[in-house]
Order: C-alpha cells, then sequence, then structure tokens
C-alpha cells in the first residue's frame, strides 16, 4: 500500500505539488491521471525519496521508502524508458540493480526473460529503441519482485502487443494483492485498467473516485438525429421540459444530407416511436455516449499546462 | 482488537505463501547492504568500456613518462655536457634521479585519472541511471560512499599497475649503467614513490568523483578538475615570478592540487633529473609531508561538497 500524505513542493517559480494526498490500495490498480506537467512523476519522485518535498510525506506499507530494508522488495518503479546508462549492456545494467539488493543473478535472468529482452540482453542500452529501453527499466522494476508497482506512463513507447502485456501485467500484480500505481494522460489507457482514479491537475488533486462512478457520472448518454425536417423535430419535444435539442456539427460518419441534432435526456425507445407516429424523416437515429475522454478533458481542461492553440489557427 | 489483527495477519501470510515459493525462498535475503551497494558500483565501472580506456591510458602514460625520462638521463650519462661528446666510460647514475623519475612519471595520468573520477559519477546524471541506481538504493550516502569506494578501489590498481610497469621500463632502460647507491635521507623516495604513487592517484580519482558530485555535469566537472590539475599552479608560478611584489603566489601556487602531488612525490629531494624551482625562492615552500596534507585537504573539501550535494539535490 502506497500513502500519499499532504504532499507539497516548490520548484523556483513553480508551485509544484499542492497539498497531494491519495492511497494507492492493496490489491487495486490506481490509475493516476493528469495533463502533461500536473505533477505526475514530481509526486512519484516524491515518494521514492528523489526528490524531497517541502511538506508532507508518503508511506509504502507504513514506512518512507527511504528508510526500507529492502527498497526493491517493496516497490518497483518505472520512472522513465530511460534509465540505463547507454553504453552497459542490458543484463550487467539488471545485475548491478539486483546486487544492491542481494537479488540473485538467477531472478536476473527471470526477469529478462519475462520482459522479453533475452535476445538482446547483451546489447548496450543506448541501441535500444524506445519500446525495448521500456521494457529495460519494466525488467528492473520486476527485480525484487516488488510488493509495490509505481509505473510512470509505463506503455508509451510500446506496440500493442507490449501495451497489452503491461495492463495483464498490472491486473496480475494487482490480483496477488499487491498496489499498483499507474499513471497516463490518456483516460482510455487507465480506464482498462485501473480500478480507482486519482486525477491531478496544476499539482492539486482534483478528484479521487473509482472507474466505476467516474464512468456512472459522467458518461451522459445523448441521441443523434440527422433529418431533413428541423421544424418538425423541435415540434415534438416542444412541450417536453426536460429534453434539450441543439444543433450538431456534421461528422464524416454522418450522411451528407439533413440537419445534424443531438437529443439529451430523451430515451432512445421513446423517442423512436415519437418520430414513428409524427412521421418524422429521419436518415441517422443512433445513441451516443460521451466519452470519458471527453469528461476527463472537461475536468482538466482549466489546469492545462501547456495548451495548444486549436489547428485552424495555427495553419491560418 | 488483537485477535483481528492475528487474523489479518495470517490471511497475509496465507497469501503470501500462495505468492509463489520460488520467490519466498531468496525474499528473506534481500536487503540492501553496503557490501551489494559496492559489488554493484564494482561492475558498473567494469562493464564500460570508458574504464578501460581511461585507466588503460593513465598506465599507458605513466610507463610513457618513465621511459622519456629514463632515455634522457641514460643518454645525459654517456655524453660531455660542455662539449658535447660521447664518453667512453658513461657516467654512475644517482639513485634518486631514477626514483624522482618514477615519482614524477604520474603527473600527466592525474589528469585521466582525474576524468575518470568526474564520469563514474557524472554519468549517473547524464544518462538518468541515477534514477534506477537511487531507486535500487536510495540510501544516498551509503550509494555516494561505495561509488566513490569503487573508483578509488580502480584507481589504487591503476596507480599500482602503473608504478609497477613504469619501474620495469626504467630497469630496462637503465639496465648496464653503473648507479650510485642513495645517500642519507634520500631514502624515503622509495616508500613514497612505491605506496604514495598509486595513492596520490586514488586520492586525484576521489577529488574528481567529489568535483563531479559537485558539478553533476561532465563538462563542469572535467573543466574544474584540468584548472585545478594544470591551469591554477601555472597561473600563480608565472604570475609570481613575472612581478616580484607579489612573489608569495608562488607559496599559494605550491597550495594548489597539482604541486601539492608533486612536491609530495618529489619527497622534498633535489634531484637534477627532476626539474625544480625549490631551493631558490624567497618565499615559503612546504615540506613533502605538507604537500600531503594539503592534497587531503583538497580531497576532503571536494569529496564532503560531493556527498552533502549528492544527498540533498533533487532528481528532476
Amino acid at each position: 500500500m502506497i500513502e500519499v500524505e499532504g504532499l507539497s513542493k516548490r520548484f523556483k517559480s513553480k508551485q509544484a505539488l499542492s497539498n497531494v494526498a491519495f492511497t494507492a490500495e492493496d490489491g487495486k490498480v490506481t490509475g493516476f491521471l493528469g495533463p502533461n506537467g500536473a505533477g505526475k512523476s514530481t509526486t512519484m519522485r516524491a515518494m521514492l525519496g528523489l526528490i524531497a518535498p517541502d511538506d508532507g510525506r508518503a508511506l509504502i506499507d507504513g514506512t518512507p521508502f527511504v528508510k526500507l530494508r529492502a527498497p526493491m522488495r517493496a516497490v518497483g518503479a518505472v520512472l522513465d524508458a530511460k534509465s540505463a546508462h547507454r553504453s552497459r549492456s542490458a543484463r550487467d545494467h539488471l545485475l548491478a540493480l539486483a546486487y544492491t539488493n542481494g537479488i540473485p543473478q538467477r531472478r536476473v535472468d527471470e526477469v529478462i526473460d519475462m520482459t522479453g529482452l533475452t535476445s538482446a540482453a547483451r546489447t548496450k542500452a543506448g541501441r535500444f529503441s524506445l519500446g525495448m529501453s521500456q521494457r529495460l527499466s519494466i525488467a528492473a522494476a520486476l527485480l525484487g519482485d516488488p510488493h509495490n508497482l509505481v509505473l510512470d506512463e509505463p506503455i508509451n513507447g510500446l506496440d500493442p502487443e507490449g501495451v497489452k502485456w503491461v495492463r495483464e501485467l498490472c491486473r496480475y500484480y494487482a490480483a496477488q494483492g499487491r498496489a499498483v500505481l499507474l499513471s497516463s494522460h490518456l483516460m482510455s489507457e487507465v480506464a482498462l485498467t485501473a480500478d480507482n482514479l486519482v486525477i491531478i491537475g496544476q499539482g492539486r488533486i482534483l478528484e479521487t473516485t473509482t472507474v466505476g462512478k467516474f464512468v456512472a457520472e459522467h458518461s451522459t448518454r445523448s441521441i443523434r438525429v440527422v433529418t431533413p425536417e428541423p421544424d418538425k423535430l423541435h415540434a415534438i419535444f416542444a412541450n417536453a421540459s426536460q429534453v434539450q435539442v441543439v444543433s450538431d456539427q456534421r461528422t464524416p460518419a454522418d450522411p451528407p444530407i439533413g440537419e445534424v441534432f443531438r437529443i439529451t435526456g430523451a430515451d432512445l425507445v421513446a423517442a423512436a416511436h415519437v418520430f414513428a407516429r409524427a412521421g418524422l424523416i429521419t436518415y441517422e437515429l443512433v445513441e451516443e455516449r460521451a466519452s470519458l475522454e471527453e469528461a476527463y478533458m472537461a475536468l482538466t481542461h482549466n489546469q492545462v499546462e501547456y495548451q495548444a492553440k486549436p489547428a485552424a489557427e495555427v495553419t491560418k | 482488537m488483537s485477535v483481528t489483527t492475528t487474523n489479518a495477519e495470517a490471511a497475509s501470510a496465507a497469501v503470501n505463501r500462495s505468492a509463489g515459493r520460488r520467490a519466498n525462498r531468496w525474499n528473506r535475503r534481500i536487503r540492501l547492504s553496503f557490501l551489494g551497494s559496492l559489488k554493484a558500483e564494482l561492475l558498473k565501472l567494469r562493464s564500460l568500456k570508458s574504464t578501460w580506456i581511461l585507466l588503460g591510458l593513465a598506465a599507458a602514460l605513466m610507463v610513457g613518462m618513465a621511459a622519456l625520462s629514463a632515455w634522457t638521463i641514460t643518454f645525459m650519462a654517456t655524453v660531455d655536457i660542455t662539449t658535447g661528446k660521447t664518453l667512453d666510460h658513461p657516467k654512475p647514475l644517482a639513485a634518486v634521479d631514477l626514483w624522482a623519475v618514477l615519482a614524477s612519471s604520474g603527473s600527466t595520468a592525474a589528469l585521466v585519472i582525474g576524468i575518470f573520477g568526474v564520469m563514474a559519477i557524472t554519468s549517473e546524471y547524464t544518462t538518468s541511471a541515477i534514477q534506477s541506481s537511487l531507486t535500487a538504493n536510495p540510501r544516498r550516502i551509503m550509494f555516494y560512499t561505495s561509488k566513490s569506494l569503487a573508483v578509488a578501489l580502480y584507481a589504487l590498481a591503476s596507480g599500482m599497475v602503473g608504478v609497477l610497469l613504469a619501474s620495469g621500463v626504467l630497469w630496462l632502460f637503465v639496465h648496464g649503467h653503473d648507479v650510485a647507491a642513495l645517500k642519507g635521507d634520500q631514502w624515503r623516495i622509495i616508500p613514497i614513490t612505491v605506496a604514495g604513487f598509486p595513492l596520490i592517484i586514488m586520492l586525484i580519482a576521489l577529488l574528481a568523483v567529489g568535483l563531479g558530485a559537485l558539478t553533476r555535469s561532465t563538462v563542469g566537472g572535467v573543466s574544474i578538475v584540468v584548472v585545478l590539475l594544470m591551469v591554477l599552479s601555472s597561473i600563480l608560478a608565472i604570475v609570481s615570478m613575472a612581478v616580484s611584489q607579489v612573489s608569495w603566489l608562488g607559496t599559494l601556487a605550491y597550495l594548489t592540487p597539482d604541486m601539492s602531488m608533486n612536491n609530495f612525490l618529489g619527497a622534498s629531494i633535489r634531484s637534477d633529473a627532476v626539474s625544480s624551482v625549490t631551493s631558490q625562492q624567497n618565499y615559503w615552500i612546504p615540506e613533502w609531508w605538507q604537500s600531503g596534507l594539503i592534497l587531503c585537504a583538497w580531497v576532503a573539501v571536494a569529496w564532503i561538497g560531493g556527498l552533502t550535494v549528492t544527498a540533498k539535490a533533487d532528481i528532476k
């Protein structure tokens, strides 16, 4: 279990963390979500003693990381894809890490095998692709068969097979009663893997919830209708105050003719029946769910540190 | 309350038992230790090509310098300096000159050892390997001490090999010449050369580790090493010679690391084979043992400075 209690950290002019507190429970995958520069990496580094917080602390199974008897047994961490000396072979890199904690050589070969690096074990880490480096970092994290996993954007650079493997690894570790903290800036990724959610923006925790609750709260249903008779459509719902009918932008998936509307607050089956009775012509009638990504973007929109201008404005 | 705790403990023990028997066999032996950390640092240095190139270069420079000086001495012994004609019977060589040659053969090598020491620690920062090193071993003082010890051991070995090879080369040149024995207190040049020389090389390596840790940048660390081991003493000596009123700057020159090193290895014995400005000057010049202490002070300041930075620095 990882407990983060009131972490605050200021770097020169920037308040990187403000009173960050959450718990990554045993047996659960905790998704740590936030835009770039929100403080995910800083929080993880503070947990592992790489950054000294101005205030607050983090406990790993009840003990600060730097005081653990066997740090690699307690926490396996992937903080950066590139975390090995470029001129050192993958195996020597892992062996050196293993020596510090008295982990036997046999385990080094085991993790090399598990991460699919066997054929590259003697290759220098500097010649690895991003995906291979990521696998090497994961191999290092697994060396101590740790009780807690701390993974900072572990799927960056991985191929689809590698991504699936990391997901399964997280689920497997959690199923064994261990705590997994997984950071990402992609809601879709976290929603697939995590049980709990911690959302951070500009160094503050915005929401601590579970994936299930977040989905239930934020995925509103709506009906998408394309019709050549907009007046008739408005007339149908004129007296239903709970139903909202708004024009929507046409997407490539929509028919090229008719007008596009989004209807919220109405049931699909009931609406279909009403349309049939009223003789409304529809070219498209489909139920949509606002994606989790949209909900997450809405939540973090004001917290985004590095905001790009819309593409249209850039190309002007 | 205690019953619940016991039950919980029993349950977690059961989970642990099922977590894999093979893992459990070595789990208990896993722990962070200084010896493990030292073993890891030795492996880290051994597994880099740059280590072998720099240490090999250092030893080769010692041998090369000794060969060059030995050739000069033996050549000078065969010619009449006033007429420039070759003598029928070469003049006997002074043993003290030969020892002095041996002792002074390391000053160029010291620079290479300095670069080795700086890179041993700065490469951790420049390659981000520091992240994995400090998550495996978050006890930073232990990390820094074990790395320093590993660097010191390699430097010591390089110094010993260098002095051994250099004496072999010297013997080859001197073979067949008459050698005048050491007189009076000149005997002390033997232990100073045999034991002092490798120790000095080791101290220079530790000085460099400290400077590397202070700057955390290869360019910065190497620049300071070059300034301390080459530039500073020359500037001070030149200024003190040029401006007679500030000749005490000459004393300051003797306080620099490279002059301390050379003065210590010179054992305060006058030898014609090694250029020396010692006796004619009107400013204070430290004795050989005082120079040894001055060098130790330099090393202590740099190393402890490096320790402080390593213990406190945030790894972003």
